[in-house]
């Protein structure tokens, strides 16, 4: 202990420790000395005093020494020094002197009176001398608490500074060093438990400390207060994690969506110019041959880049980088735009559209919604007998506005329509048939992230229909 | 060939610059070419164009801010080049000047009945007191009167005649979403998008119910509308 004090000499926790062990290891051999030495200096003065005042008067100054005493070392020193007083005084000048015989009744009433007031009397100076200690240590307690608090403020994260907590706090309660284990099912018999409203946050293990100070109150208010700390400790890490997180997620976002800007631009970039230049040739003296190359060439580029558009967009909806842009749609001129972007020339008359007047505007992204219906289309005549009809009717339900597209295709098999949705599924019973088996796919993010729904019926050999549920406002407008 | 009417291309990637010079060229036109928005307003400024067509993603500069730029003291077509989901770029474009657009990638007989067409444009704008002819349709200005197939009358509510005089105005070019309605219900009205949709229902709606098809009216879908005359281009009497 001595020599740990001169390496802290200003923290509180020493101090507080220095008292408590004072407090705890008081040698018992001193209060006997002094209390027995204080009696006799009382008799000595009592001695020099009788010739000049009355022998009754005189025997109040052994309450000095009993006052001393109960101030010192409390109230069993203070009664047993009045005790001891009563009896010196009875021996030494109480008639017959030298014996421990009182004659007089007024004697006894004067020694009766004395003891009283002795008990009295150290009973109040032993309260004093508690309630000033409790006080003190109370302070203590604070100041080692505040500085807890700071070590923990101050520490990078909570793992790094539980060894210089367990040391303050050991010392703190007269042990000379200290571990804190978190996460501990039991505590162990030294080990002050840290336990907060019923959660046991772990346990201070104390080194070459007084018996049983583990379970002591004062162990027990720094391990409360310890307790607390290490929460809030845990709780700022993982309130600082989920930030750095957030962050992390943040940036990686913003990332992903100039990586995608700027792969799409370099992906289109070629097609475009293969395009242009194919499209540059048609002033060109070619053959009839040379012309179907040409063709060829022309309308690869656009598959290609629409192929291209497909997986672009996945990647931004996988990546969330692709945000709607709500706005007012009317539902028929949406339809009719779809139809109009998916049919060329001869399949013009393929599709037809089943719609009634007077439907509810919705809200929704309109170039991201009308892909949805252009991958269903484009997927209905594609998958569908070539001189079939694709039939495209929009529905009002009380919560939605439905657009329905439905072919007098083969149909999907009942185990694939769960999956038909998933990118790159291909049905086996489709290899010959051309796609990047992602349209669907799309379509489905496209429909998820505008709030909308998107589900399939089929009955294999009569044909599927496809639904995108568009959610009716609230307030619709007429 | 060499007296043909004179196009600026502004494109940063060299291989479509050069494969729109080339087929313009074969086409008639003269062309100059830049590469992005600084030298495009040198070369136009040397060298007024008779039209531009411009790239809407530049190195060096927005593609909108060149049109404004352009717009100050250029009267000249502008026709723009865009890659798909782009519609909020046209937008601002098309808001500051640019007179049509061309989504990649787009065939080159597309590309050059745009060109065309806003060159036939560019040679006189529609007088206002007019009869306006696009397809059947007559969009007779001054008597606000819309027929069909020279007789049989549309009766129009103010709110859907001057809507389809907004687009016969225009002539065939694109009209935002914005466009239309600060012009038809005045700029206060630049974001009620639910009032335009409800009306060009009720508008298609009449129209079709004398013969005319629903698609004469162009949705151009997340930007705007233009109106269509499937025989090339509206046609001043």
């Amino acid at each position: 202990m001595a020599t740990g004090q001169l390496d802290h000499p200003a923290s509180p926790a020493r101090e507080w420790g220095l008292q408590t062990a004072r407090r705890l290891r008081a040698s018992r051999l001193a209060a006997l000395g002094l209390t027995v030495g204080m009696v006799a200096v009382s008799t000595l003065v009592v001695n020099v005093l009788t010739p000049h005042v009355p022998v009754d008067s005189a025997g109040v100054f052994y309450l000095v020494a009993v006052l001393a005493a109960s101030s010192l070392y409390g109230l069993w020193w203070g009664l047993a020094t009045s005790l001891l007083s009563a009896f010196a005084f009875n021996f030494f000048f109480l008639p017959p002197a030298h014996t421990l015989v009182i004659d007089s009744s007024g004697d006894w009433l004067a020694l009766a009176a004395f003891a009283v007031t002795a008990v009295v009397t150290s009973d109040l100076a032993a309260r004093e001398r508690s309630n000033r200690d409790e006080a003190a240590q109370r302070a203590t307690e604070a100041r080692l608490g505040e500085r807890f608090a700071t070590l923990v403020a101050e520490a990078p994260d909570l793992e790094s500074v539980l060894p210089e907590l367990a040391r303050e706090a050991a010392q703190a309660l007269g042990a000379s060093d200290g571990i804190i284990t978190r996460d501990r099912e039991q505590a162990h018999p030294d080990g002050v438990l840290l336990e907060l409203s019923g959660r046991l946050v772990g346990e201070l293990r104390l080194v070459g400390g007084p018996p049983d100070v583990a379970q002591s109150a004062p162990a027990e208010r720094v391990g409360r207060s310890l307790a607390s700390l290490i929460v809030l400790g845990e709780e700022r890490e993982r309130r600082r994690g989920q930030q750095v997180h957030a962050e992390a997620l943040a940036r990686s976002n913003e990332l992903k969506t100039a990586l995608l800007r700027a792969v799409s631009h370099d992906l289109r970039s070629p097609l475009m110019a293969i395009t242009t230049a194919a499209g540059g040739l048609r002033y060109a003296d070619l053959d009839e041959d040379d012309r179907e190359l040409l063709q060829t060439i022309s309308e690869q580029s656009d598959r290609m880049s629409r192929m291209i558009d497909d997986l672009l967009d996945l990647s931004r909806l996988t990546a969330g980088a692709l945000e709607p842009a709500a706005d007012w749609i009317d539902p028929r001129e949406l339809a009719e735009a779809a139809i109009e972007e998916s049919v060329t020339g001869e399949e013009e008359s393929r599709v037809t559209l089943a719609v009634g007047h007077d439907l509810p505007l919705v809200r929704g992204d309109e170039p991201q919604l009308k892909r949805v219906l252009v991958n269903l289309i484009e997927n209905a005549l594609k998958f569908s007998p070539a001189e079939s009809v694709v039939t495209v009717s929009i529905e009002e339900t009380p919560a939605t506005v439905d657009m329905a597209v439905a072919d007098a295709g083969c149909g999907i098999p009942a185990e694939d329509l769960t999956t038909i949705f998933e990118p790159f599924y291909r049905s086996r019973s489709h290899a010959g048939v051309p796609g990047s088996g992602l349209g669907l796919a799309v379509a489905m993010g496209l429909a998820v992230a505008n709030g909308c729904t998107l589900t399939v019926t089929s009955e294999p050999g009569r044909g599927s229909r496809f639904v995108l549920g568009v959610p009716r406002d609230p307030q619709e407008q007429a | 060939m060499s007296d043909g009417p004179r196009i600026l291309v502004v494109d940063d990637e060299r291989p479509i610059r050069r494969a729109l010079e080339v087929t313009l060229t074969k086409a008639g036109y003269r062309v100059a070419v830049a590469t992005d928005g600084a030298e495009a307003l040198t070369a136009a400024a040397l060298t007024p164009p008779d039209l531009v067509i411009l790239d809407l993603m530049l190195p060096d500069a927005d593609g909108a801010d060149v049109c404004t730029q352009l717009r100050d003291w250029l009267t000249a077509p502008i026709l723009l080049i865009s890659a798909v989901g782009e519609e909020r770029d046209k937008i601002r474009a098309l808001d500051a000047g640019a007179d049509d657009y061309l989504t990649k990638p787009f065939g080159i007989g597309e590309l050059l009945a745009r060109v065309r067409a806003l060159l036939r444009r560019s040679e006189g704008s529609v007088p206002a007191d007019q009869v306006i002819e696009v397809g059947p349709l007559a969009v007779d200005l001054p008597h606000r009167l819309v027929t069909v197939n020279g007789g049989d009358e549309v009766h129009l509510t103010p709110t859907e005649f001057d809507l389809l005089k907004q687009l016969a105005l225009a002539d065939g070019r694109p009209l935002t979403h914005q466009m239309l309605l600060r012009s038809v219900w005045g700029p206060g009205y630049a974001t009620e998008t639910q009032l335009l949709r409800t009306h060009m229902g009720r508008l298609r709606d009449k129209l079709e119910s004398h013969g005319v098809p629903r698609r004469t009216i162009e949705t151009l879908t997340g930007i705007g509308y233009r109106l269509r005359d499937e025989a090339g281009g509206a046609v001043a009497s």
